[in-house]
């Protein structure tokens, strides 16, 4: 279970960087069938939805978090996303997908804005 | 960040500047190639990141975008390879920014090594003429590329050693300059060799000292094929810019990979009478050059010449005319040169034998006509030079004093070329086969009892137009071999008789 909780971990200090960047939390790890977003945030200054997939590693790790956010995954977010904006009446608003790297060691983030 | 090579691409012969653009943004890792390339264009994604990590550098993980200007025409082939890595090194700031006035040409292996590519010399005589002078090459086609007489030539056998060459760790020398020398090398066929048919071997030294087309019908085994191979051996030696021409042609069809560089020798092509349209002609979704490109400056042999498809041998007449073709294709347009001596052999009738001194033509006449009529009248008018030959005796078979050499005859096509080269030195081209009515009209004119003879030919012989002019032109080449400034009667009466052969009426 080390890895459920390295996630965990992972999460929340990604939703708290992203907090002093200006977002709040509209959903965590929302399901959609198969499909999971890890945070749904929203911009405070513009009002835009941000699909958040958090990658967490520890340093030791050969690439880098980022590069396992493939191609299927990013339809699964798409899919995901998709459902989020149905079940919550959001047809009108603005929205993107960024991918956040958490380096566990020393809890520090990487913000990838508009990732695909 | 942002950086920028400079490449070049082929429509054609022409060339064109290609900018790569390598912009890198923060991202996951996304890759994209714009500027319409191809697939093997695309490809290239993959060989650049392996040749990168395999030559020590770093590839970047972030939002790679390539661009290939101008975005409009199409990049073919794997030629970029080599500009995509060096930008996409530069914008990740891992090497310096390469000189403007450069060029990179050349394909990746995934282990870095760089693999030769097509169309190199035609590539960087246009980037030449444009004003860039610094060229990275793969080395293979170092050959080829060493002719340019100015210009900067690296070349390269592997992306490491051309990173130590840029960060001047350690500087490449640029490959020598090399001077034409146009020397040949001997042919395997010399007119010593062929006994007999002396007819045959004065028209094949007017065709090559005109550059005129010739006919050869005779019954099997007359040699016919034989005196075809042995004309390599008797064309005179290429210059410069002819060699330029050919070797530019050759180079985009790939046939100059790890050759010596030029094309010394003229090209002598001998296509299969199964050959198509378009691989006479030229095509292709590409519009590559065909056969009658690659004999450009040389010597197209069509042996069988009624075997080959009506529709093939009619292609030919347009490009017979214009010593030039247009290929046009849905996806690509290009003219190429096709100025050739047009050798071509056939049997008189489908047995072989007719008017031979010794066997029986066994054909009835309606196949014999039938026969005929695959050559149509068209073509037939745009060969100068109809030639008969007929068995050759048992004596002259055995005869022991050697015929004339090649070396004799080429002597004196160099000298009537030389002539030719003089009187045209402002006229834009070289042979008496080339000359246009206007110059027909200038150093051609029958005067006196040529002009009373000729006129006889004309009607008895039902010359067209075309073939009136032509015997003209071959009258001036006979009186250039005889080394006369004036065509003499003698001249003309030989051109003529060219034109009255017995075998090809019907």
């Amino acid at each position: 279970m080390r890895t459920i909780d390295a996630g965990k971990r992972g999460e929340e200090i990604a939703e708290k960087a992203l907090h002093k960047a200006g977002m709040k939390t509209l959903a965590r790890n929302y399901r959609f069938g198969h499909c999971e977003l890890d945070l749904v945030m929203q911009e405070r200054k513009t009002g835009t939805i941000v699909f958040v997939e958090v990658k967490a590693r520890s340093k030791d790790t050969v690439a880098f978090p980022r590069q396992s956010v493939t191609w299927k995954k990013q339809q699964n977010l798409r899919k995901a996303a998709l459902g989020y904006c149905a079940e919550n009446g959001l047809t009108e608003q603005p929205c993107r997908f960024d991918v956040v790297e958490v380096w566990l060691d020393d809890a520090h983030v990487e913000q990838f804005e508009n990732a695909f | 960040m942002l950086a920028k090579v400079y490449s070049y691409g082929l429509i054609g012969l022409n060339g064109f500047l290609v900018t790569v653009e390598a912009s890198i943004m923060n991202g996951i890792g996304n890759y994209q190639t714009v500027g319409l390339p191809d697939t093997a264009v695309k490809e290239s994604k993959e060989r650049i990141h392996a040749a990168i990590r395999q030559s020590g550098m770093s590839y970047p993980v972030a939002n790679i975008i390539v661009n290939l200007a101008p975005a409009d025409l199409r990049k073919e082939g794997s030629i970029y390879d080599l500009p995509i890595a060096l930008a996409i090194l530069q914008a990740s700031g891992q090497i310096r920014p390469i000189p403007e006035n450069t060029i990179a040409l050349g394909e990746l292996a995934l282990d870095g090594t760089i693999r030769p590519v097509n169309g190199v010399l035609p590539m960087m005589i246009d980037a030449f003429a444009n004003g860039y002078k610094e060229f990275f090459i793969p080395w293979e086609n170092a050959a080829e590329a060493s002719y340019i007489d100015g210009a900067t030539v690296y070349a390269v056998h592997s992306l490491n050693e051309l990173l130590r060459h840029l960060n001047a760790s350690e500087p490449l020398a640029p490959i020598p300059i090399r001077s034409f020398s146009g020397e040949l090398v001997s042919s395997s066929f010399d007119f010593s060799e062929i006994k007999g048919q002396e007819a045959a071997k004065r028209a094949a030294e007017v065709a090559v000292a005109g550059g005129h087309n010739m006919l050869l019908c005779g019954t099997p085994g007359s040699g016919k094929t034989m005196l075809a191979r042995a004309i390599p051996s008797i064309l005179p030696e290429m210059t410069f810019s002819e060699a330029l021409e050919v070797t530019k042609i050759h180079s985009i069809t790939g046939r100059m990979k790890g050759s010596d560089g030029l094309m010394v020798e003229r090209p002598f092509r001998a296509p299969h009478h199964g050959a198509s349209a378009s691989a006479l002609i030229g095509g292709g979704t590409k519009a590559l050059p065909g056969e009658i490109s690659l004999a450009h400056n040389g010597v197209l042999f069509l042996d069988e010449f009624p075997e080959f498809q009506r529709q093939v041998l009619e292609s030919l007449r347009q490009p017979l005319e214009d010593g030039e073709v247009t290929v046009s294709r849905a996806s690509a347009n290009a003219t190429y040169p096709a100025r050739f001596i047009l050798i071509a052999a056939m049997n008189p009738c489908p047995c072989g034998n007719r008017g031979s001194k010794t066997k029986k033509c066994t054909c009835t006449p309606s196949q014999i006509r039938r026969y005929a009529s695959r050559v149509s009248g068209p073509l037939l008018d745009r060969i100068d030079l109809h030639i008969e030959m007929t068995e050759v005796g048992y004596h002259e078979i055995t005869e022991r004093r050697p015929a004339e050499s090649s070396a004799l005859i080429r002597e004196r096509v160099k000298a009537a070329r030389l002539i030719q080269a003089k009187r045209f030195q402002n006229d834009g081209i070289r042979t008496n086969a080339q000359m246009n009515s206007r110059l027909v009209q200038t150093y051609c004119t029958p005067t006196g009892t040529a002009e009373t003879m000729l006129q006889a030919a004309f009607t008895r012989l039902h010359l067209s137009a075309r073939a009136y002019q032509r015997v003209l032109k071959v009258a001036r080449t006979i009186a250039d071999l005889d080394g006369e400034s004036e065509i003499l009667p003698k001249h003309y009466a030989e051109a003529i008789q060219y034109r009255s052969t017995e075998l090809l009426k019907v």
